[in-house]
């Protein structure tokens, strides 16, 4: 008897919460983006597909399906950061297969060596390529996302992928290394100067 | 006027060993003129200015050199007359020590001033017009970072100014010019303040000066006293408690009104303006003398100058000369800082100007600044939380940029951190708490900027997708216009067929009713032939013109090509003997009698020609026609495409029995024939249109591309029946005799194949001869043109051709990487090299082309220039060594060929490199490395030979 | 002339100030503390000392070693030394050499070093170290002297070390061993049957206590650290006694006696000031304070434990990270202080 009355009081108690979760899932749903939108926000929006996908788009879509979050190299760690922060899953190295991560880049075209062939132009995913058939062809530096899908299709390999020199306008400090990476990098002379700016003259 | 101003307090805040007395006890003195002066177009926060002036240039002092570019900006003038030398990037005294662009003055000593505006009266001036006298002056402010003084004087519309705050706290330690300017020149910073008061109209006005300069407070006090009539409004000035950072905009706002400026506002919006003592200075220098921005008192002190003191000092000057008045000992000088010692940056070198915001030079030496020491972990003591003027947790901030959790360090303002120093001035464990901030700050605004990119690139990646969507819809709805159009012509024309046949037009009674197949569309082609004739005569009576020969070739050659298709098919039918007898000799007839029309209509033809050579030439065609003919000439294209495509799936699953196979060929075949004759037809009336004025010498051309087109055809039809052939030999399952019935239809096909070619080639070699020379001349602008379609036509070739072993390449690498049998690969090898081959023999060809069409160009050019009779032949033209003619076009294909060369060989060392790095068998590619990279290495000697001879 | 690049500000106090300064001055601050525990208590308290300083001198070097870090950078802040410091004042001055050395390399070894060490472990290795001795040796860690009946330098040494017989001028307790195991006596029965509870005992209790705040006002003087954490425990700990005497008199003890019994006065000034383990911002030091002020009277009156402040601070250790999250500054310029985590954005 006893034991009846405890199944039932639990069970009673079971359907409540249950009950109160259930209007509480119902009632303070979060309202946001699409999953898929959101994660898309967070890639570069290179279009490279160096993940293998065709596109941004579909990689955060493949994302959404459960695809691993480390695949995208121009987005590097911190983008791997934030999607493991909005998935709620655990951060993972980038996948080496898919490219490693690189400075930010900008094609550049060696326009006394372009033949005018436009196979750039359709290459190009953001429509950073500016030319006519026959013509002298040129990159919009502005627009360019540093994808590098116009370097193969050049028959002639005039474009060059070159970093972004900063400018004083884009400058900024060199984080300070820190006790421990002066000791991971077996630096006896353990003093804290500014790496970016190299020797002085 | 010195009565008690009521002081408020500020958070934190250190007291730094002040280090000033080393400075200010000289009076400002002025420093001779340097020989040079270097003024970067950017000393201010905002657009670099504008260069109004060039090298060359001579300048007087105080003209402008660059203007403001934007409204937030500022002018430059030139400190003193002189020469400009130069206008190049150089090092700019930036804590980056990047470069930017620089004007380099070489100083003449004279001094000469240029028109000075002078404003005495500038009570009585309107606030507009002071503004616009402070902004052409390009005053900035000369305390911090130098943001335009007219930006930050001019007031949002709603905002009324109510106090004006005047900083002379200069709170950083060793750093005296502004205490010297407030001490010698108090009287230009009160003059300052009215004209200020005149824009601002301020109810008050309180300058701020830290309580150890208690003379420059007494030397403001006396000026305010003695000037009563130009300062409508209260002035006083507050001796605040010595602490640093007191000097900043915010906390000097805080001691004096305990207001704070609310996050992401400015102190407008709490009706404050803050001036630095130096900027109100320089705005009355610029009122009441006319003197633009061109000099600045600048402290120099430190351990390693001898003699420390104030300098009026010109922007422009090298810090070097300023040290060296100095009496700097250049083995003593370890840090050179611009600014003070608690938020100036160090520079680089001592080959740097003074600029605008120059307060401070601080040559310091080892014992005076010595290295950092080592940071510890942070020990989380709290000292630099209690010492932030911004009440900020430096400890917590740091760990966040350290980790570059930005999010999280942006949560807890990391932005509001002033970059006062003042806790790494503090902390005990070394940490340079400022550099993380600086990092993480510029980490934040890069992923800022990052994002706003992607959103950028998303938003044209976007556009770019709907773009080609579009496009792709466009085309596919005006393919469909198309077929509906013809659907309906192909109605219209029918009808119209009907009643030319109950007219009984004997034309084009010919073929059509010889053509009894039933084929509807071949009718509807005679249809608009019958058409196009009927209406040429009705708008073009008067003209019996050549414009009737075109139907007639057209009818001509359509009854040929008729005539030709069903022998060809009564042979194959024969060959085969799959017909019977009956069908046969059905066949038979219909061939004899589409001969018999073929030769009818060529009669005419002939007849229409002789009739035309009289005939001026016509200049009217009607255009409708074309459009029709095109109409339908696209019209059968699709329907012979179509039916190519279905007999190629068909063939492919081999589901069909050979007849049935057969019976598609020959529908595919009478469908391209279809289209064929349209098409002829269509270039036959282009032809006649009246923008061809010789049309004798066109026609020719005409027939040759027809030929070509027919040719073409052949041969694929060869290649695609051997093709097919092969196949079904191989697999073995059909019939000994099926095989040699496709053996020999196979063969037919060639033989028309090479017919086809014998005849293009002889229309080709005929048509030379035929052609009048006269016409030609007229026909052709240049003669150079006919070379350059050739070249033209070469060059597809030649990408085709490579295009061709590019695809060879592939599929051998691909065979090799699937391991596929070596007999395959071999096979595919030798395909490799003879694709590899035809284009080089192209390619050589093309060369050989492209020089000639230079060398044609090259000779029009000159023959232009000369007078058109002696317009030379083209033979003696040809003669002519083309290599002189134009060295700069030579040197750019040249180029072309040097880089692709180069291409080629970087692409085979790629392949090279990623083979190693698989430990793959290298030497082939090694081998065609070395090949590619001797190709390479001529070309570009050839081009670096054709560079000297182009320069010499 | 080769010139530095390098980040302002350029002027830096920390050369003179840095963490081996810190660390100094709360040795120093130490003294008078030692100085009446040795005259109350005897050579003990010295001889624990040089010995727990030798034993964390050594498990420091040994353990950077094993990590790979500069012995000399690190051993110089100081900060093992006044680990030691602490942990060998908190324990009986008589207690068996192997009570120190089983703390003190716990208390570095673990509690220090394993968590990543110097600025990185959550709890005050001194703290933790005497709670896992308490908890495993109970009887070793209450064994105290009575005032003023401590043997002879070398009779203490030799107590220590072993080498020499258990003496019998021990007590079995402090005042609050005492008075915790006291049920059922009214307070001034109490203190006239207890020897640990005779006025001489607490006199020199009360002497002890007095040099540690001593020690803590002039590091208060010096900014070593501010007064939020010290006066909020305090403070805090006054409130629940008061609050308690006046209730019932005779069963809680007054205001002075937990102020000046135990080791209050070394808790609210050398351990609760810990930087590294307590809360961030000042608020939330003295929220930090208040908490180990309330806990510790907890414990005292209704736990099972004696003394209390070890546990208190741990487990207000374990709370630091969450009052920092609600206890951050109002930064200049905005209206309210932050509280919380940044949100997820969406
Ligand atoms: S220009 Fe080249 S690198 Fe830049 S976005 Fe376009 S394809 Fe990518
Ligand atoms: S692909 Fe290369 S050659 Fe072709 S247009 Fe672009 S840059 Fe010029
Ligand atoms: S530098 Fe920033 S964090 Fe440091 S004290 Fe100044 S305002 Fe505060
Ligand atoms: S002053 Fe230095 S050691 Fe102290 S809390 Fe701040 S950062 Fe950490």
């Amino acid at each position: 008897m006893t034991l009846l009355t405890a199944i039932l009081a639990l069970v009673a108690l079971a359907l409540v919460f249950g009950a109160i979760l259930g209007f509480a899932s119902i009632r303070f749903k979060v309202e946001g983006n699409p999953i898929v939108d959101q994660i898309d926000s967070l890639l570069p929006q290179t279009q490279c597909g160096q993940c293998s996908y065709p596109g941004c788009k579909p990689y955060a879509e493949a994302i959404a399906d459960g695809e691993k979050i480390n695949k995208c190299p121009p987005g590097g760690e911190n983008t791997i950061q934030a999607l493991a922060d909005l998935l709620g899953v655990e951060p993972e190295p980038l996948d080496a297969e898919h490219g490693e991560e690189s400075v930010t880049k900008v094609a550049v075209i060696r326009e006394d060596e372009c033949i005018g062939c436009t196979k750039c132009i359709q290459a190009c995913p953001v429509d950073a390529i500016l030319g006519a058939a026959k013509q002298m062809h040129t990159v919009i530096a502005s627009e360019c996302t540093g994808c590098d899908l116009c370097v193969e299709p050049c028959p002639v390999d005039c474009i060059d992928m070159v970093p972004v020199a900063p400018t004083v306008q884009t400058w900024s400090w060199e984080q300070p290394s820190t006790t421990a990476d002066s000791i991971a990098a077996k630096n006896d002379n353990l003093i804290i100067t500014d790496k970016g700016r190299g020797a002085a003259a | 006027m010195s009565q008690a101003i009521k002081l408020w307090d500020i958070h934190g805040g250190i007291h730094p060993e002040e280090n000033k007395s080393q400075s200010n006890q000289l009076p400002i003195s002025t420093l001779p003129l340097p020989k040079k002066l270097y003024l970067p177009l950017q000393q201010h926060i905002g657009s670099p200015s504008e260069l109004t002036v060039k090298i060359g240039d001579k300048v007087l002092k105080g003209q402008r050199l660059a203007e403001a570019n934007g409204f937030i900006s500022a002018s430059l003038h030139a400190p003193t007359s002189g020469t400009i030398v130069s206008i190049e990037e150089r090092q700019i005294p930036h804590a980056s020590g990047l470069t930017a662009e620089t004007i380099e003055i070489e100083t003449d000593g004279l001094e000469q001033w240029c028109e000075r505006e002078v404003i005495t009266d500038y009570l009585h001036t309107d606030p507009i017009a002071l503004l616009a006298h402070i902004r052409n002056h390009g005053i900035t402010g000369m305390g911090g970072a130098g943001f335009p003084t007219a930006v930050k004087l001019t007031p949002k519309d709603d905002d009324h100014i109510d106090t004006l705050i005047i900083n002379g706290a200069e709170c950083e330690p060793y750093i005296t010019s502004d205490q010297l300017l407030m001490r010698e020149r108090a009287d230009q910073v009160i003059d300052g303040i009215s004209v200020l008061g005149q824009i601002l109209k301020p109810k008050r006005c309180i300058i701020g000066v830290e309580d150890n300069k208690l003379d420059a407070v007494k030397a403001l006090r006396d000026s305010i006293d003695a000037h009563p009539k130009t300062l409508p409004f209260e002035v006083k000035v507050a001796a605040i408690p010595t602490k640093y950072p007191s000097g900043g905009e915010k906390q000097l706002i805080q001691i004096l009104t305990g207001k704070e400026v609310p996050h992401g506002s400015i102190p407008a919006d709490l009706g404050i303006v803050c001036q630095n003592v130096g900027t109100v200075a320089a705005i009355s220098k610029a009122v009441l003398e006319g003197e633009p921005l061109i000099s600045r008192i600048t402290t120099v002190t430190g351990d390693a100058v001898s003699q420390k003191g104030n300098f009026e000092t010109l922007i422009g000057t090298p810090i070097e000369d300023l040290l060296a008045h100095c009496g700097v000992d250049e083995s003593k000088l370890f840090r050179l800082i611009m600014g003070g010692p608690m938020m100036g940056f160090t520079l680089h070198s001592t080959d740097l100007p003074v600029i605008k915001t120059t307060n401070c030079i601080l040559a310091a030496t080892e014992q005076e600044f010595p290295n950092p020491a080592q940071a510890q972990d942070c020990i989380r003591c709290g000292m630099c939380a209690e010492a932030c003027p911004a009440e900020l947790l430096p400890q917590q901030l740091y760990w966040f940029s350290r980790s570059k959790e930005f999010d999280k360090a942006k949560h807890f303002n990391l932005f509001d951190c002033i970059e006062c120093g003042a806790c790494s001035f503090v902390c005990p464990s070394h940490i340079p708490l400022v550099q993380h901030f600086r990092f993480a700050k510029g980490g934040i605004r890069q992923e800022e900027q990052a994002h706003i990119k992607s959103e950028h690139a998303k938003m044209r990646f976007e556009a770019r997708q709907d773009r080609l969507a579009k496009e792709e819809a466009e085309k596919e709805a005006r393919r469909k216009a198309r077929a509906d159009a013809a659907a309906k012509a192909k109605a219209e024309k029918e009808a119209k067929a009907k009643l030319a046949e109950s007219q009984e037009s004997p034309t084009t009674n010919t073929p059509t009713a010889d053509a009894s197949e039933g084929d509807d569309k071949k009718a509807a082609i005679a249809a608009a032939i019958a058409r196009s004739k009927s209406k040429k005569p009705a708008s073009n009576e008067t003209t019996p013109s050549s414009v009737d020969i075109k139907p007639f070739k057209v009818a001509s050659s359509q009854a040929r090509a008729a005539h030709l298709q069903a022998q060809r098919a009564l042979n194959a039918a024969k060959e085969t003997g799959e017909l019977s007898k009956e069908q046969i000799a059905e066949q038979e007839a219909n061939v004899s009698s589409l001969k018999k029309a073929y030769e009818d209509a060529k009669a005419k033809l002939d007849q229409a020609k002789n009739g035309n050579t009289v005939a001026p030439a016509q200049e009217q065609a009607p255009s409708v026609d074309i459009k029709a003919l095109k109409v339908a000439s696209s019209q059968t294209r699709a329907a012979y495409l179509k039916a190519q495509r279905a007999f190629d799936t068909a063939k492919e699953a081999g589901e069909l029995s050979a007849e049935q196979l057969t019976e598609q060929a020959s529908e595919v075949s009478k469908l391209q024939t279809d289209y064929e004759n349209a098409k002829a037809k269509l270039d036959a009336a282009k032809n006649g249109s009246p923008t061809q004025t010789a049309e004798a010498a066109s026609s020719p051309t005409v027939d040759i591309k027809a030929l070509k087109v027919a040719s073409s055809q052949a041969r694929a039809a060869y290649l695609k029946s051997q093709r097919a052939y092969d196949a079904s030999k191989e697999d073995g399952s059909t019939s000994e005799d099926e095989l040699s019935a496709q053996l020999k239809k196979v063969e037919a096909l060639q033989s028309t194949y090479e017919k086809a070619k014998a005849a293009l080639d002889d229309a080709k070699s005929g048509k030379t001869p035929a052609s009048n020379p006269v016409a030609k001349e007229k026909a052709s602008p240049s003669p150079s043109e006919t070379f350059e379609n050739k070249y033209k036509q070469v060059k597809v070739e030649t990408s085709q051709a490579r295009a061709a072993a590019k695809q060879a390449q592939k599929a051998v690498d691909e065979a090799n990487e699937q391991g596929k049998d070596e007999t395959q690969i071999k096979e595919l090898e030798t395909a490799l090299a003879e694709s590899v081959q035809t284009y080089e023999k192209l390619n050589s060809k093309k060369l050989v082309l492209q020089e000639k069409v230079k060398a044609r160009k090259a000779v029009e050019a000159s023959a232009v220039s000369q007078p058109k009779e002696s317009k030379p032949a083209p033979e003696t033209v040809a003669e002519q060594p083309p290599a002189e003619d134009d060295p700069t076009k030579k040197l750019k294909e040249l180029k072309v060929a040097a880089s692709q060369s180069k291409a080629a060989w970087r692409k085979l060392e790629r392949e090279l490199g990623k083979a190693q790095e698989a430990g793959e068998d290298t030497a082939e590619l090694e081998q065609k490395v070395s090949a590619a990279k001797t190709t390479y290495e001529q070309a570009n000697e050839a081009k670096t030979t054709a560079m000297a001879a182009l320069n010499s | 002339m080769s010139l530095l690049a390098i980040t302002s500000p350029h002027m830096n106090k920390s050369n003179a100030r840095g963490v081996g300064f810190i660390m100094t001055q709360v040795v120093l601050a130490t003294v008078p503390g030692i100085l009446a525990m040795t005259w109350f208590f005897g050579w003990g308290t010295i001889i624990n000392i040089c010995f727990a300083l030798l034993v964390a001198l050594a498990c420091e070097a040994l353990v950077l070693k094993l990590r790979k870090r500069p012995i000399g950078f690190y051993l110089k802040d100081g900060s093992a030394i006044v680990t030691a410091l602490l942990l060998a004042l908190a324990i009986p001055p008589l207690a068996p050499w192997w009570l120190t050395l089983v703390g003190v390399a716990f208390a570095i070894i673990v509690a220090k070093h394993m968590y990543g060490g110097m600025g990185y472990n959550p709890f005050n290795p001194a703290m933790v170290a005497y709670a896992l001795l308490l908890v495993s040796f109970p009887v070793d860690m209450t064994q105290w002297v009575l005032p003023d009946t401590a043997p002879s330098f070398s009779g203490t040494f030799q107590h220590i070390f072993g080498l020499a017989p258990a003496f019998d001028g021990m007590t079995s307790a402090t005042p609050l061993d005492a008075f915790k195991h006291s049920a059922n006596q009214t307070l001034n029965e109490l203190f006239q049957s207890t020897p640990a509870l005779k006025s001489e005992t607490l006199h020199a209790w009360q002497f002890v206590s007095m040099a540690y705040l001593l020690g803590g006002i002039y590091l208060l003087t010096r900014r070593i650290y501010t007064w939020h954490a010290p006066v909020g425990m305090l403070g805090s700990l006054s409130v629940m006694a008061l609050i308690f005497s006046l209730y019932d008199a005779d069963v809680y003890a007054s205001v002075s006696f937990h102020l000046l019994t135990g080791a209050t006065m070394l808790g609210a000034f050398f351990i609760v000031t810990d930087p590294v383990t307590t809360a961030t911002s000042t608020k939330g030091r003295l929220i930090f304070g208040i908490g180990v002020g309330v806990l510790i009277y907890i414990i005292r009156a209704f736990g099972n434990y004696p003394d209390a402040v070890a546990f208190a601070v741990l487990l207000m250790n374990f709370a630091a990270p969450f009052i920092d999250q609600y206890s951050q500054p109002r930064t200049y310029g905005h209206k309210q202080a932050r509280k919380g985590l940044p949100k997820k954005k969406d």
